[in-house]
């Protein structure tokens, strides 16, 4: 039996009326899970086990899956609606869909999310189905050094997420880095700056952090100006994105596709590098990179398609090796465990219904998700239009609450707090808040990947550059600087002034 | 002294509030408290909660309380209302915290009142990367020893079973051998696989795919019988080494330690029925842990073993208590 006649199995197996509901119904509760803070997929899945005992393992994977793609479907939403991520690779569409919301435009920056979901999501279930073990191998040459390198590059490409100067850039992203130590050092198991507090012994919950650095500031400003009384217009054809808009998003769509899914298959990355590395070289390769950060559609198309193509390319480790790419992972495996199915690599031989009906499901919960959310968007519009003095109390309760669910404690709220004062006086400075939560997310995983290569290695740094791969991304990380750091010194010769050292790292 | 006075007699009106309440318990939801996220011992309550709403008609609640490696979901229920209403369900991980911690806020042993282990821990795998040259456990100690060679070892963390027992390994047999530890089962797989590390200790269902798929070789189970899926794979014992005898995986329920001894007796007989049945037993079976079900003095016993065992094995493994 060929792949194809394989597929056509699947969606046998997939469109049986009872796989059919479990699929809707995980999609919608996904699309759930995906708009409200402090809600995540982990929880929803607890709750959901019970039910799975009682059906059949198929339906029970269908619709936990569809819980999963179909948060990492409409995660976007509150970035752009409302300035708020809910997971972390939701903070990278905050810095363009936000932009876009405000221009009146949210209409067209989700249904571009919407869109380039649903193309990365459709080629990373054709990449599971074809490519799988072999990408699963190839996943074995990323290791501690090859991991650190990206990092770096990562970290280094952060430059690009702000307009402002490098001196502000680089003392954000080393404040993030700094609250990025905080909590449980996994090499050593010592508490590092959490006062004595059990609270701080896994670092700053994101979800409350985020919740305090965009939404709220976003929310002090607006009261702060008279802009709060102004309501956003969106007038009808703004609704659906116009031709430009499309050709525009294309590419950056299938590009982040690309990236999305190669870094997918890492299970040590997660969906935040995908989308952040894809928002990083969009912004890179543009003509006029001044846009970004301002509404450039570019900024939501392939940050959006990147962090679903790796969501779909996660699930290979747990196909093909049995090794859960996270928490979420080993949550389906133990789903299936129960009913006596051990996923790994025998599972395409000896459980073929549940395989290929997975795969099928997955493509049917793509299309239910765009049809879902089309329409979706114009309520979304509906309540943007809504005076802001009836939206903003909604929004911080909904927030708090948010962070009291992620732990059920009321110190979370109080950590929101905090940082909403910390990032009201960065936004007052006119400092960007976006490399301190980008440094605060990948320090932690260059940190311990670093740390790791060199335990590894025995304490010999040339192991960095010794391996092909690792050696690769360093070196893409100096060029990266090179281009820094030379137009500065070129510009600021003929055109002295601050002018040039904002605008010297984008031209190329 | 008014104060105490109040104090006093508003404890007794407690205490008589508790002893009527006994008779008809559970009358309101039974909170079943897990310090810890989605899956492991959050599962096994998921389980047995919903098993004992069918057998009971009563209601049972799994609330998660994650943090701090469980200290926050078992403190909350050491200084919670002893009615019997607020419980804990929790691995064995809570048995090592003593010789972790030195400001724990409660007693493991005294604060609790042990109620019932609902499951035995699963034996363990060592596993090598198939390229290594070393097809045994004898070959792996002798290429260990060899100060040509530098063996790595990968586990899920500080102080977790996987780090514990190949410590306690190393030291019976003087093994000198690097830890590398890692967050989660999955990336310290993966860092064996690619042959990034060298050895492993990997509890049995999530070896299995590994082994059979010849992506880690198993050198040794860490049991005293042979596994009988696996028979091929000699125990520690044939293969030239003492067993590590950690139990690091068992899952219990506690309460506070003042709970009424109706509702302690009530709790396990209840909770032997639940893990009696088919269907659960099947469902934690093909999770690979073991259905237990005992008495609450039996499971005090495994719990004050495994202070004993972890606490040594922690010593062994060189841990600074923080």
């Amino acid at each position: 039996m060929g792949v194809f006649d394989n597929i056509l199995h699947g969606f046998a197996v997939a469109l049986t009326p009872t796989n059919l509901m479990f699929c809707w119904i995980g999609a919608l509760l996904g699309t759930v899970v995906g708009v409200l803070p402090g809600i995540n997929v982990l929880t929803t899945f607890a709750i959901l086990l019970p039910l799975t005992f009682k059906i059949d393992p198929t339906a029970a994977i269908v619709m936990l899956s569809g819980v999963y793609y179909g948060a990492h479907h409409s995660l976007s939403t509150t970035s752009i609606m409302l300035n708020m991520p809910g997971e972390p690779s939701g903070v990278v569409i905050c810095f363009d869909g936000y932009p876009m919301a405000r221009q009146g435009r949210a209409g067209a920056a989700l249904a571009t999310a919407a869109l380039s979901s649903f193309f990365a999501g459709c080629v990373g279930i054709v990449i599971i189905a074809f490519f799988a073990p072999a990408l699963a191998d190839a996943s074995l040459w990323f290791q501690a050094p090859e991991y650190t390198a990206v990092c770096i590059l990562a970290l280094i490409g952060a430059s690009v997420v702000t307009s402002k100067s490098k001196i502000n850039t680089l003392g954000m992203a080393v404040i993030g880095l700094i609250l990025g130590t905080v909590g449980t050092d996994i090499h050593t198991g010592v508490a590092r700056f959490t006062f004595g507090t059990l609270e701080l012994d896994e670092g700053f919950d994101f979800v409350s952090f985020a919740a305090g650095l965009f939404a709220f500031v976003e929310i002090a400003f607006r009261l702060g100006s008279y802009d709060a009384q102004v309501q956003i217009k969106t007038k009808l054809r703004d609704l659906i994105p116009r031709w430009p808009d499309i050709k525009a998003a294309a590419m950056p769509t299938v590009r982040g596709t690309a990236l999305g899914a190669a870094l997918g298959v890492l299970p040590g990355t997660g969906p935040f590098v995908a989308s952040y590395s894809a928002y990083a070289l969009e912004s890179r390769i543009a003509k006029d990179p001044s846009r970004f950060g301002k509404g450039a559609i570019e900024g939501v198309a392939a940050p959006e398609a990147a962090n679903n193509a790796s969501a779909f390319t996660h699930y290979i480790p747990m196909l093909t090796l049995g090794i859960p790419a996270g928490a979420v992972f080993s949550m389906l495996m133990g789903a299936l465990m129960m009913h006596g199915i051990q996923p790994g690599p025998e599972i395409m031989t000896k459980h073929p219904d549940l395989f290929w009906g997975l795969i099928a499901s997955m493509w049917l919960g793509n299309l239910m998700l765009l049809v879902l959310n089309l329409p979706l968007i114009g309520v979304w519009i509906k309540l943007l239009e809504t005076p802001y003095r009836f939206i903003y109390p909604a929004i911080l309760l909904l927030t708090c609450i948010g962070c009291y669910a992620v732990h059920f404690r009321v110190f979370d709220i109080q950590v929101a707090a905090f940082v909403l004062l910390v990032g009201y006086v960065l936004e007052k400075l006119d400092c960007a808040p976006g490399p301190v939560i980008i440094a605060m997310i990948l320090g932690p995983i260059l940190e311990e990947n670093m740390r790791r290569a060199m335990l590894i290695s025995g304490g010999d740094a040339t192991v960095f550059l010794r391996r092909p791969i690792s050696a690769f991304f360093l070196l893409l990380s100096v060029a990266l600087i090179v281009t820094y750091v030379v137009p500065t010194f070129r510009r600021s010769k003929k055109k002295p002034g601050p002018e040039s050292l904002v605008e010297a790292g984008h031209a190329e | 002294m008014l104060k105490a006075i109040i104090t006093t007699s508003f404890a007794s009106l407690l205490a008589l509030g508790n002893a009527s309440l006994a008779q008809d318990y559970p009358s309101r939801p039974v909170h079943f408290v897990v310090g810890f996220g989605a899956g492991g011992p959050d599962t096994t309550a998921r389980i047995l909660a919903a098993q004992l709403a069918t057998q009971t008609g009563k209601r049972f609640v799994v609330e998660n309380k994650p943090g701090s490696s469980g200290i926050i979901g078992a403190e909350f229920v050491a200084k919670a209302a002893p009615d019997g209403y607020t419980l804990l369900v929790t691995t064995a991980s809570l048995a090592s915290l003593p010789s972790l911690q030195t400001k724990l806020p409660f007693d493991v042993q005294k604060s609790f009142k042990p109620i019932s282990q609902i499951v035995a821990s699963e034996a363990s795998f060592l596993l090598v990367y198939p390229q290594l040259p070393v097809k045994n456990l004898v070959e792996l100690m002798a290429y260990a020893k060899d100060p040509k060679n530098r063996v790595l070892y990968g586990s899920t963390g500080i102080g977790t079973g996987s780090h514990l027992r190949m410590a306690l390994f190393a030291k019976a047999n003087n093994v000198p051998m690097q830890h590398v530890p890692f967050k989660s089962p999955g990336e310290a797989a993966v860092s064996l696989i690619g042959g990034e590390t060298h050895t492993l200790f990997m509890t049995t269902t999530q070896a299995l795919p590994l082994i059979k798929s010849g992506k880690a070789r198993a050198v040794a189970y860490d049991y005293p019988t042979r596994a009988d899926f696996m028979p091929d794979i000699l125990t520690m014992k044939e293969a030239g080494s003492a067993p590590t005898d950690l139990d690091s995986g068992w899952h219990g329920m506690m309460g506070p330690a003042a709970m009424p001894e109706p509702v302690v007796k009530w709790l396990e007989t209840e909770i032997r029925k639940a893990i009696a049945t088919p269907e659960v037993r099947e469902r934690l079976t093909n999770l690979g842990l073991i259905p237990v079900g005992g008495t609450g003095e039996e499971f005090g016993t495994v719990l004050a073993a495994a202070v004993k065992g972890m606490g040594d094995a922690a010593r062994a493994a060189g841990i600074q208590p923080r």
